[in-house]
């Protein structure tokens, strides 16, 4: 169901038309997808907008880096303050430039040339014992 | 009820009103869609220019000459950029790593330029085809990427194989600008739109209002039968030979609304409908019809139910029917006439009259019966029509037909009782005076048929001289001026004949003046006329006409003459009683009705001068009687 719910939201003209805030209900869908095995999943943000996206049952948002699951990072920033807290802890980023700044950085849903990108990193993924399913194949490359 | 409640013209004009937008919006489109398929055509060219552009100045390996040379991706990201005019959204180069994936080789963009050799999964499958097939693909964005309208994918090949792909986007502003081309023609449809669905809005609004209004018009509010003018519609727009027609009134209904009030007899009314459409709702109709104070007219199509079926059971149940009014149950009483509406008739008015006529007759009968018309002949219906019976007069359609009055004992003819026919000639039938004599009496037309009666008349006294004639009168006659002064004017003309000339008087009310009668007769005498009365012994005729009036026949009715077979003693004595009387009195005696040899014997018996009858002699062309 969450995976229908996923490619609807993913691939429907409608959501290319969304802004933020559906962009950040796809965030939630993901990181369900991310931690299939966890009943409840701690994003760590640090920009307070995200926070009532992730205020479901399965997944909370939260500002405690020691509980969090995954982080959510849309800056260089953001990053660097995430990886001085904690160095093993999965970052998902909002800007494709995160993504060549750090090995932690597992993948990244963000916007180039108007069109929407969802990219995960398999063999990061792989360090943190994420498997994905077949439909996101084809969002996944090997290596960056 | 069924009714077009609009009118076909109207709808007419609102259909071409529709097609006429319709067009114009389908031509607009067309000619926008044009439009746009003629940009995406130069865009597709302006594209190849692009990549004509980077192959001539990088000649091969292009994602190689990139790689690490930064003054080239440099330069041709300031050409890419100069290439973007306000048309395109993006111009940007892609290399395909796998079949996963692209990254980006070029970009014009300036704002949130893409970093060379950065990731981009494609949502289509036709950038692996443009890199496949080498050919130029166009992708309609629609609303899946922000700000883009088309975007185009040109192959950049290199000795026949594909080493990148240019994509660019033109942008949905721009789609917009070509949009707007046809604005001024685009507004005036909507504006037509806006118009037509406000045109409909009001119509509508008409429809229903009318719809409203016709609804209480057509309806009678007390009953809620149908109304009079509804049956009138109702039989203009259908067939009338598919239908039976009753005609119903309640007997005395104004005794109800006297008795009981007003409001009692609209209730009487209400329930008396109730109960009819009650009984025609098991065949799925329910067309009655309020046309006078308590007279309604039920009609159903002929399938549906036999005409005698509907006549009896409907007079069965509206007669049983109790009606509980101010604490008193009562029943009412009500005449019915009905019949199957023949074919070929095409006047519901004719119907009406002729179920009307047949209603009377009931009614005259005592009232709280009914009566079917069978196998009604178009006949029936044809010369009950006093149009039909005009145009008959007016073409002199009349033929007298003559019944031999006998000299009793010798049984020889003493004269012929001169009988008067309209004359069908489609049909080559006589139509009885039962049809028109009621209908002309006391009218211009019974003054041109009498006319021409006793120029027929006058033609046999003359054409048979041996001959003498009777003919009826009604006492109204009498008392016509302009009967009187063409009588004159006949019995003149033709005086040399009229002595051999009887008028039989007729009459169905009492005189008042015999002074009058008197004068009338006197005139009709003055040339040698005689006078007779018919009927006598029933109704007015009586015996103060023997006093008051001089008359040399006495015609005695065919009543008493009927009562000879079952009641011979008594009437044989009034029989020969009125002729004493009239024998005393200077006056002779004519029995009517001499059905039967045995009457005819009786006659002789009793002595009486003359007989006439079916026995004797029926009404025939004088010719059959005479040559």
């Amino acid at each position: 169901m969450k995976k229908s719910i996923f490619l609807i939201l993913l691939f429907s003209s409608y959501i290319y038309s969304v802004d933020r805030d559906i962009t950040a209900k796809v965030y939630g869908t993901v990181f369900s997808e991310l931690y299939q095995n966890r009943d409840l999943v701690y994003v760590y943000i640090q920009d307070n907008s995200y926070l009532k996206y992730f205020n479901k049952k399965s997944i909370k948002a939260t500002f405690d880096i020691s509980k969090a699951t995954v982080a959510l990072v849309s800056s260089a920033k953001e990053l660097e303050k995430v990886v001085s807290q904690n160095r093993d802890l999965a970052i998902f980023t909002t800007k494709q430039r995160i993504l060549y700044k750090s090995d932690n950085v597992i993948g990244g849903f963000y916007w180039t040339k108007g069109r929407r990108q969802l990219i995960f990193i398999e063999e990061r993924l792989n360090r943190y014992h994420i498997s994905l399913p077949d439909e996101y194949k084809r969002y996944t490359i090997e290596r960056l | 009820m069924k009714y077009k409640y609009i009118n076909k013209y109207v709808l007419s004009v609102l259909i071409l009103l529709v097609g006429f937008v319709l067009y114009l919006q389908y031509s607009v489109s067309l000619s926008t869609q044009e439009l746009k398929e003629q940009e995406i055509d130069k865009t597709k060219a302006y594209a190849s220019k692009i990549v004509h552009y980077i192959k001539r100045r990088v000649p091969s390996d292009l994602d190689k000459s990139l790689s690490g040379n930064e003054a080239l991706q440099e330069e041709l990201n300031r050409v890419l950029h100069a290439f973007m005019t306000d048309k395109y959204k993006y111009i940007f180069v892609l290399d395909r790593v796998n079949d996963n994936y692209y990254r980006f080789l070029l970009d014009g963009s300036i704002d949130f330029k893409a970093d060379f050799h950065s990731i981009f999964i494609p949502k289509s499958s036709l950038y692996d085809e443009v890199y496949d097939k080498k050919t130029i693909q166009v992708i309609r964005q629609k609303d899946s990427v922000e700000n883009v309208w088309i975007s185009i994918l040109v192959p950049i090949v290199y000795q026949n194989k594909s080493e990148a792909l240019l994509v660019l986007d033109l942008s949905k502003n721009y789609c917009e600008y070509l949009e707007s081309f046809n604005s001024p023609l685009v507004d005036l449809i909507d504006l037509m739109q806006f118009f037509l669905v406000v045109s409909i809005l009001i119509l509508a609004t008409l429809l229903y209002r009318y719809y409203i209004f016709r609804k209480k018009f057509l309806k009678d509010t007390i009953s809620s039968a149908y109304s009079r003018e509804y049956l009138d519609e109702f039989f203009s727009k259908n067939s009338l030979n598919q239908y039976h027609a009753l005609l119903i009134d309640i007997d005395e209904f104004r005794v109800i609304n006297s008795k009981y009030g007003y409001s009692a007899g609209n209730r009487v009314l209400e329930e008396f409908v109730s109960a009819i459409r009650l009984f025609l709702s098991e065949y799925h109709c329910d067309l009655v019809f309020r046309i006078g104070g308590g007279e309604f007219v039920v009609v159903i199509k002929k399938d549906l139910i036999s005409i005698d079926e509907i006549t009896k059971g409907l007079f069965i149940r509206l007669k049983e029917k109790r009606y509980f009014i101010n604490d008193e149950i009562f029943q009412i009483k009500l005449s019915m006439s009905a019949m199957e509406i023949p074919n070929d008739v095409v006047s519901w008015y004719k119907v009406l009259r002729f179920l009307d006529e047949k209603l009377l007759d009931i009614k005259k009968k005592g009232k709280n019966n009914f009566a079917i018309i069978d196998k009604t002949s178009k006949n029936d219906l044809k010369y009950s029509d006093i149009d039909y019976i005009k145009d008959r007069l007016e073409n002199e359609d009349v033929k007298c037909i003559y019944q031999p009055i006998f000299y009793t004992k010798e049984r020889k003819i003493a004269k012929f009782e001169t009988l008067v026919r309209l004359y069908d000639v489609d049909d080559d039938r006589d139509i009885s005076p039962y049809f028109f004599m009621g209908k002309i009496r006391g009218t211009s037309q019974y003054l041109k048929l009498s006319r021409i009666v006793f120029k027929e008349i006058f033609k046999t006294l003359e054409s048979y001289p041996d001959i003498e004639l009777s003919v009826n009168l009604n006492l109204d006659d009498l008392y016509n001026q302009e009967m009187l002064e063409m009588l004159d004017s006949v019995l003149s003309k033709h005086h040399e004949y009229a002595h051999r000339l009887t008028f039989e008087i007729l009459e169905d009310q009492e005189i008042f003046d015999y002074n009058v009668v008197n004068e009338a007769f006197n005139r009709l005498r003055y040339f040698g006329s005689k006078i007779a009365i018919d009927d006598f012994g029933s109704g007015y005729a009586n015996y103060i006409y023997l006093i008051k009036l001089n008359v040399d026949f006495i015609k005695i009715d065919a009543t008493i003459v009927k009562e000879l077979l079952s009641n011979p003693q008594k009437s044989k004595e009034v029989i020969k009683s009125i002729k004493d009387l009239a024998n005393r009195l200077d006056a002779k005696v004519i029995v009517e009705h001499v059905s039967t040899k045995e009457i005819y014997q009786m006659m002789i018996d009793l002595d009486i001068e003359y007989s006439q009858g079916f026995y004797l002699g029926e009404p025939k062309n004088i010719r059959e009687y005479l040559d």
